[in-house]
This record gives C-alpha cells, sequence and structure tokens, in this order.
C-alpha cells in the first residue's frame, strides 16, 4: 500500500482556494510572488487580520483552503513549549514566520491551539524576523542556538509560493552560532537544494510507517516521497534531522518502525543525519475535545492514554517506554552514533529508556547544536 | 451542561432503545455529569476500538453486574464506571491487578500498604508503614527485608517497568 501511494503521488504546490491580502502588504515582496505562482487563484484584499478572520469563518479544515498573508507585529521568537516545567527539554527556539497548516493531521495541536485564530497565515515581513534573530545572535555570541519554524506552521508547505527559503537559509548559512531547522511533512524542497546551506541548516521529517500516516494525517506527502526529499536536500549539503514524533501504538507498529528504520537508513548516510527524536502521541484535554468533535470514532482517542505529569494525556508509562526501547534500538543498530532524543519526556521515562537523564537542556541543546 | 444536556448531546446518533438503556442506568446510578462524560468518552472510544456502537458495551456482563449488585448508588456508580474503565483500558487493568496481586503475595501484613502512582506515570510506588510501637515497625520492616531477601520485591517493581 505505501508502494501504491508512493507510485500514485506526484509532488504538488499548494494551491488554496482563495488569497486574502491584509491591507497596505499588496507590493510586498512575497505578495508579488504569490501573485505570480497563483495566477487562477482569487485575491481579495482586507483591511486586516480580523477582517481575514471574519471572512473565513469558524471551519478549521475550510479555513486550511485559504492564505493570509498579513505583516506580523510583535515577537516573532519564543522558547519552545516543551520546556513545560517537569519535563526534560532540548533548549530550542522557535520562529515563526507563518500560522497554521494546509496539511490536516488529526493529533496536531493546532486543532485546539488555532481554536480562535484560525486562517492559513504567512507572514509578509520576514525581515523583520530575522533582524530581531540577529540582535539575539549578536548579543550572545558565545552561545549555540538552535531556532526552528515548524512549531505553528509546517517550515516548507508554502515555500513553493513564498520562497520564505530564499531569505532565512543565506541568514543562518552565514552565523557562526545559529543552526536552523525546517520542519516539514512534505517534499517542497526545490527552493532549499539551490541554495547553500553552509552545514548550518538541517531540515526534519517527521516520520512514521505507513499505516500510522494512513490513521492519522491528511494531505501529507506519502513516506516514500518524504525520504526522496530527505535523499535530496542531504545531497545538496543539508543536514537531516528525523522525529519519530509523534509514536503511533498500531496494529503492526513493531514491524512498521523496524521497515521505516531501515528505510530511512537506506536512503541516507548516517553522517547526514543531525539528530532522531522521539515522542509519543499526546493530547491535552483541550485538543482531546477538538479531536472528537471533528473526528469522531477516531482511532487515535483509543489507545491506553492517561494523564502524565504535564497534564498531556500518552499511552501510560510502561507501554510508551516499551516503544521507545525497541525503536531506540533499531535507530542505534541502523544509525549508530547519531544522535538519539525524547520530545516532552520526564527525566524518569529518559532514564528508564536510555538508562540516565541528559545532564541538562543546556547540555543537550549544546549537543545536538554542534552536529 | 447538566446531565440531561450531556446525555442529549452524546447520544444523538443512538437509537432510541440504546439511549434508553443508558437513560435507564443514568436513572438508577446517579452520575454526576463529569463522570457521566467520562463513561461516554469511554464508550465511544471502545466502539471505534472495537467497531461495533458505543452502546454496545452496556450489555457487558460485568457492567451488568456492577449494575445489579446491592449498595447505594453512588457505590454502584463507581463499581459500574471501574467495570467500564477496565473495559476502556484493557493493558492498564491487567498490570494493576498483577501488581495487587505481587503485593499480596509479599504478604507483609496488614500495616504495610505498597501503592504505584497512578496509572503507573512517573515509575513510582508509595509504601505506608503504620506503627503504633517499635515492636510493630520493626516487625513491618524485618517483612519488607524477607521479601527483599526472596526477591519478591524485584518483582514488584518490574512492573513498573516495560
Amino acid at each position: 500500500m505505501a508502494a501504491l501511494r508512493a507510485a500514485c503521488y506526484v509532488p504538488r504546490v499548494f494551491t488554496p482556494d482563495a488569497v486574502l491580502i491584509e491591507r497596505g502588504a499588496e507590493e510586498t515582496p512575497m505578495a508579488r510572488r504569490c501573485r505570480e505562482r497563483l495566477p487562477d487563484v482569487p485575491f481579495t484584499v482586507v483591511e486586516d487580520r480580523q477582517a481575514a478572520r471574519v471572512a473565513i469563518g469558524d471551519d478549521f479544515a475550510a479555513a486550511k483552503r485559504r492564505l493570509v498573508l498579513a505583516e506580523h507585529r510583535g515577537s516573532f521568537l519564543g522558547h519552545c513549549p516543551a520546556g513545560t516545567r517537569g519535563l526534560r527539554c532540548c533548549n530550542y527556539l522557535m520562529m515563526n514566520f507563518a500560522t497554521n497548516c494546509p496539511m490536516d493531521c488529526g493529533y496536531c495541536f493546532l486543532q485546539e491551539y488555532l481554536a480562535e485564530n484560525l486562517p492559513l497565515t504567512a507572514y509578509v515581513n520576514p525581515g523583520a524576523a530575522l533582524a530581531e534573530v540577529a540582535r539575539v545572535l549578536d548579543k550572545h555570541g558565545d552561545r549555540r542556538f538552535r531556532i526552528g519554524t515548524g512549531e505553528l506552521a509546517d517550515s516548507l508547505a508554502l515555500d513553493p509560493l513564498t520562497d520564505l527559503s530564499a531569505d532565512i537559509v543565506p541568514f543562518f548559512a552565514a552565523r557562526s552560532n545559529a543552526l536552523l531547522e525546517l520542519k516539514t511533512k512534505t517534499d517542497a524542497i526545490d527552493g532549499l537544494v539551490a541554495l547553500d546551506p553552509k552545514d548550518r541548516v538541517v531540515v526534519s521529517w517527521s516520520l512514521a510507517p505507513e499505516a500510522a500516516v494512513a490513521l492519522a494525517e491528511r494531505g501529507t506527502t506519502p513516506i516514500a516521497a518524504r525520504l526522496a526529499a530527505a535523499r535530496r536536500v542531504a545531497a545538496a549539503g543539508y543536514k537531516v534531522g528525523i522525529h519519530f514524533d509523534p509514536m503511533i501504538e498500531h496494529a503492526g507498529w513493531e514491524e512498521g518502525y523496524r521497515d521505516l528504520v531501515a528505510t530511512l537508513a537506506a536512503a541516507l548516510p548516517a553522517a547526514r543525519v543531525a539528530w532522531v527524536s522521539m515522542g509519543a502521541l499526546r493530547f491535552s484535554s483541550g485538543l482531546r475535545r477538538a479531536v472528537r468533535a471533528r473526528f469522531p470514532g477516531s482511532p487515535l482517542l483509543t489507545g491506553e492514554q492517561v494523564r502524565s505529569a504535564d497534564g498531556k494525556w500518552r499511552d501510560f508509562q510502561p507501554l510508551r517506554v516499551a516503544m521507545y526501547r525497541l525503536v531506540r534500538r533499531y535507530v542505534e543498530e541502523a544509525l549508530p552514533d547519531v544522535p538519539l532524543f525524547l520530545c516532552m519526556e520526564t527525566p524518569e521515562v529518559w532514564q528508564r529508556v536510555f538508562g540516565a537523564a541528559p545532564l541538562g537542556e543546556q547540555a543537550l541543546g549544546a549537543r545536538l547544536a554542534a552536529r | 451542561m447538566t446531565r440531561d444536556q450531556l446525555l442529549a448531546a452524546r447520544t444523538s446518533a443512538w437509537t432510541d432503545d440504546e439511549r434508553a438503556a443508558l437513560v435507564a442506568i443514568v436513572a438508577t446510578l446517579r452520575p454526576s455529569a463529569h463522570h457521566l462524560g467520562d463513561a461516554l468518552d469511554w464508550l465511544d472510544d471502545l466502539a471505534a476500538r472495537d467497531g461495533g456502537r458505543p452502546a454496545s458495551a452496556l450489555d457487558r456482563p460485568e457492567l451488568q453486574a456492577a449494575l445489579a449488585a446491592p449498595g447505594s448508588a453512588p457505590d454502584r456508580w463507581k463499581r459500574w464506571k471501574e467495570a467500564l474503565r477496565r473495559l476502556r483500558y484493557p493493558r492498564l487493568a491487567a498490570r494493576e491487578r498483577a501488581f495487587a496481586a505481587a503485593v499480596r503475595a509479599l504478604d507483609l501484613g496488614r500495616n504495610v500498604a505498597i501503592a504505584p502512582s497512578p496509572a503507573f506515570e512517573g515509575g513510582r510506588v508509595t509504601v505506608t508503614i503504620r506503627a503504633a510501637t517499635v515492636d510493630e515497625l520493626v516487625a513491618s520492616l524485618d517483612r519488607l527485608a524477607e521479601a527483599r531477601a526472596a526477591d519478591d520485591l524485584a518483582r514488584l517493581f518490574a512492573l513498573l517497568d516495560a
């Protein structure tokens, strides 16, 4: 089935049904590029983001079909929410160039997080974001930063329209104390391969066995195509990150992850893999309600999930520790010496999976930033 | 949302007979809306997992037995909900039973209690020793030492792991 999906798959550029441009942003480079690349899509000027919100309405899936181009006011940079008290984090910063995502994964936290702010929005002022990052990097020249753009949006899903990578990859390529991570579930890497990242950019894919993808993800790129894209960016000089996150227990998950890791190792040399992370399927209580409402009978909620230390619902600890241990074994056998870490887990779980908790977030972050 | 509003909202896709069966249980056991919401979630989850309808589980012997048991409505609701929880969380419930059996096998006496953290999250146990005298405390510690020597404690702690 995976082979069939991959064979049928044609690389796609997300084409929204409509584009709404905030007044004043009509002549920005990003808006001009979008108009050039979407000649058959209607463009409408709206007064502001609130007007766009009203125009788009409150249907989460429908909101993903219309793109808003607007200026971002306020800070672009923040700490990753995995730094919740009680969880071991990896000292990661997030930079938001967009919110929402054209894909629609059943486990996605945006279903809750953006419930009051649905529009799929690309910010037309990436220069302001990069100026903010430059100030931080210059002020702390002795520190090494890992900065990602994939928290509130897929890092690359809009890139064929916005060309954002042409702005941010050269910026990070010229910085010695920061590593940029672009996280995606697409194969929209044509813009990247023409650029020289100078080892300062990691392109990361979230991967799961195809059976889990079929259960949980709508509109994402098939795994084989994601891996083909990973191979292309690796050949173009990028490091590749892999996130087995969320790990979804499903019928045949052991074989599914075993085969996925084997396919991954065959596709990429270990030396090009910057890191591999593992994270359990997890839901806040609000997200569980949102998923129940949007996808009644979703198999994602039928696992033996209980409330864990941070209030999120995960498979009860012995179950997820068993998953982590098995996938850890697969990864260590197939990709020796590649750093492997857990996302949003407690020191107790780290201890059971690895035999030790990491020294601390600064040490973990420094180890990953040095890749 | 009141109990009746919750029932109406969450059983709109149920047949009349199915809804009547749940309404009878709710009328008998009188759960709070919060508890009823948990039960409705679990019935939906069971249906999604096992491929039946949400009301199918209401006929399960474990739930029927809890409903027919003697006792007050709150006590019977507690037993009914626990029976439903065990259907919803079979592997967690099996591990809880195994842990309870392992504690009983330690034969530590009535002054020593060992409990896992809820749902085994955190992987810790809480050991409670009650003693009115030094001799009672020493007796309990001796029994724990015997359990340790026999590796029974190691077997208990293994249940906290994967």
